[in-house]
């Protein structure tokens, strides 16, 4: 029943990418993934509008363009503003939640430490996004 | 011959005609006369009348007069004088012998002769002011206008003098001149402006010492100048407003904290009230203004708030710093635990026993390292903004602490009575009981463990305690246990922080927290709450 994924991962931490497809490979899960270092590739990536992700998770504290930043510009886009977007972070900043909420996010994962709770995470996270019906393409 | 006595009777004739025209011209002239002095003898007659109506008319005015009234001659023996200069001198000419010179008190001898002088010289002398003993020794400040009465041949032969008793009327004015002098004092010594004027006035009619320090103006240019016209144009137009409320008679008096500007164009900042002062009529005839420098209070609460501002934006920037830092922390830790686990994954045949108790033993330090992380970012985000005030059920709270923690199965956690619903921030209500459980929790070295959490109302707080059987907390370190990054148990997870975290939550809800303890036996932390 579960979908496959085209998902935009947007992650500046090289280990945090190689967390996430160690998790889609011993999940024995076939997604997509796209990678993308920060929100600057991520945009011009999403600018070409062809071969939009499903979905998109957000990492919060990168250099240059922030994932606040790059929310607010995603969402006044006319067109990349259906995606949803789950943010994974490490900051519970009051603040922080408020503000993603407030700009129009899917989702709020804080990173778990141990590799075994982030794989369980992620594995329900994925499940969860596979099962709903999404705008294709 | 006949023509020569024609022409003389006609002379003669013109003759008695002549005559009886001069005869009718004297009758007619002493008819005139006669009448003349009928005429005169009438008006000297009312002439004689009417100088004996005066001479009466005057003895009357001597004697009603009410001022004092004297005649002496010149060496200033008094001839004559009415009752009311008896009264005041109280001499009666019928009995005593009265010389002006003997009544005159020692000191002002000099000035009297010389006043005299001045007198015969110049026929009269007004306000001469002198003291004088009376007949039964009081003294008595008299005020004196007298004049020489002439002689019909122009000679001096007395002099009259009208007298006035001014003692009363001098004290009296002494008196108002001494408060006059003493409010003067008390207005020019005031440390605040006061200011008196009237509406149709074109500057003030008075401005004390303080006030014309405070805006640098004299008193001099104040009497060209209103206040309204040295007022800082920012308040001119709330001044104004209350000012034609004043001057419409709506409002009797008016307040309000405004700026001056000072002659040398600096800023006054003023506490200012004016009052209206009115007549018996109701009109209001003067304004007092009173202005109170208060430049230095402004200048202090706009430090203040600059101050609370800029702390507010630090407290900010440290709570992002906070949340920041522990991020940049946070993330190698995530990485070194992935790939530990990851190693110990992949090289599960091939790492040893010895190398495996290793990497656990670093996998703990770094989840140790991270719950340190975590709480010094609680324990510095306590008290920011973002707080609520909800309405809490403290046994719900509590129940829910037990369901989360780690209890082992020989401690039992229970709540000893019911727990009241209070008002505050449910996350740091959790955080309160969660470290203190957890606390209580961890410390117990008994067989059969026992954590019990109480409520006891006080008048203005709620007092919780819990309770466990632990090792006890020796006495010397009961103020110690709260001080950060202190542990003076044996337990491995403990960071220090628990404690602290717990202390300023209380005291975010100013409370206090307690302990009562006995080494061996077990610890009651008592805490409470504000209601």
């Amino acid at each position: 029943m579960n979908k496959n994924l085209k998902i935009l991962l947007i992650e500046d931490d090289m280990i945090e990418v190689m967390k996430f497809n160690r998790t889609v490979t011993k999940l024995n899960l076939s997604h997509e993934i796209i990678e993308a270092n920060n929100g600057e590739d991520a945009l011009q990536f999403l600018s070409k509008k062809v071969g939009l992700p499903d979905i998109i998770l957000l990492d919060l504290n990168m250099p240059k363009l922030n994932g606040i930043e790059f929310l607010n510009i995603l969402k006044n886009d006319e067109t990349l503003k259906y995606i949803p977007t789950i943010i994974l972070t490490t900051s519970n900043n009051r603040r922080d939640i408020l503000e993603c909420y407030k700009a129009g996010i899917a989702g709020y994962i804080i990173k778990p430490l141990k590799f075994k709770d982030y794989v369980d995470l992620i594995g329900s996270l994925l499940d969860y996004w596979s099962k709903n019906e999404l705008i294709k393409g | 011959m006949h023509n020569k006595i024609e022409i003389l009777e006609r002379a003669l004739q013109r003759q008695k005609a002549a005559r009886k025209e001069a005869e009718k011209i004297l009758e007619s002239k002493s008819y005139e006369l006669f009448n003349v002095s009928e005429e005169l003898k009438k008006s000297y007659k009312k002439l004689e009348d009417l100088l004996q109506e005066k001479t009466s008319e005057l003895e009357g005015v001597f004697l009603n007069i009410i001022d004092a009234y004297v005649v002496m001659d010149l060496q200033g023996n008094v001839l004559r004088m009415n009752d009311s200069a008896e009264d005041m001198l109280g001499y009666d000419l019928k009995k005593d012998e009265l010389n002006l010179m003997s009544i005159v008190h020692e000191d002002y001898f000099e000035y009297t002769k010389q006043s005299f002088k001045e007198l015969y010289e110049k026929g009269s002398y007004t306000d001469f002011q002198v003291i004088i003993r009376t007949k039964n020794n009081t003294e008595k400040l008299v005020q004196v206008n007298s004049s020489i009465i002439y002689n019909k041949e122009g000679a001096p032969i007395a002099a009259q003098g009208i007298l006035r008793d001014i003692t009363l009327e001098n004290s009296i004015k002494e008196l108002v001149e001494q408060q006059k002098k003493q409010l003067n004092i008390v207005v020019d010594h005031s440390p605040i402006g006061i200011a008196l004027s009237n509406k149709d006035d074109k500057g003030l009619i008075m401005a004390n010492n303080a006030l014309c320090k405070l805006l640098g103006y004299s008193m001099e240019e104040f009497k060209n100048i209103k206040l309204q016209e040295v007022t800082h144009k920012e308040d001119k137009e709330d001044s104004n407003k209350l000012r034609d409320k004043l001057y419409n008679n709506k409002v009797d008096s008016y307040f309000l904290e405004k700026r001056y500007l000072k002659k040398d164009n600096d800023i006054v900042w003023a506490r200012t009230s004016v009052t209206a002062v009115k007549d018996s009529n109701n009109r209001v005839k003067y304004h007092v203004t009173t202005i109170e420098d208060i430049t230095t209070q402004k200048k202090l609460e706009k430090q203040k708030e600059e101050l609370l501002n800029s702390l507010e934006k630090q407290n900010e920037q440290l709570n992002d710093y906070a949340h920041i830092v522990s991020h940049d922390l946070k993330s190698p830790l995530r990485a070194i635990s992935a790939l530990l686990s990851w190693t110990k994954e992949d090289f599960e045949d091939k790492l040893g026993t010895e190398s495996l108790f290793n990497l656990n033993l670093m996998e703990d330090k770094v989840y140790k390292m991270d719950k340190l992380i975590g709480d010094i970012l609680s324990y510095s985000s306590i008290g920011q903004e973002g707080d609520t005030s909800d309405t809490v059920n403290v046994n719900n709270v509590v129940k829910d602490i037990i369901d989360i923690i780690y209890i082992p199965s020989h401690i039992k956690v229970i709540i000893k009575n019911e727990l009241p619903t209070i008002v505050a921030d449910a996350t740091r209500l959790q955080q309160l009981f969660q470290n203190i459980m957890s606390n209580a929790i961890n410390y117990i070295d008994k067989e059969e463990g026992l954590v019990e959490v109480g409520y006891k109302d006080s008048k203005d707080f709620y007092v919780f305690s819990v309770k466990d059987n632990g090792c006890g907390i020796p006495k010397e370190n009961h103020e110690k246990i709260f001080k950060m990054f202190k542990t003076y148990g044996d337990y491995e997870k403990s960071t220090g922080i628990g404690l602290s975290i717990v202390k300023k939550v209380v005291e975010l809800y100013e409370g206090e927290i307690w302990l009562e303890s006995e080494e061996g036996k077990g610890t009651t932390f008592f805490f409470s709450i504000k209601k």
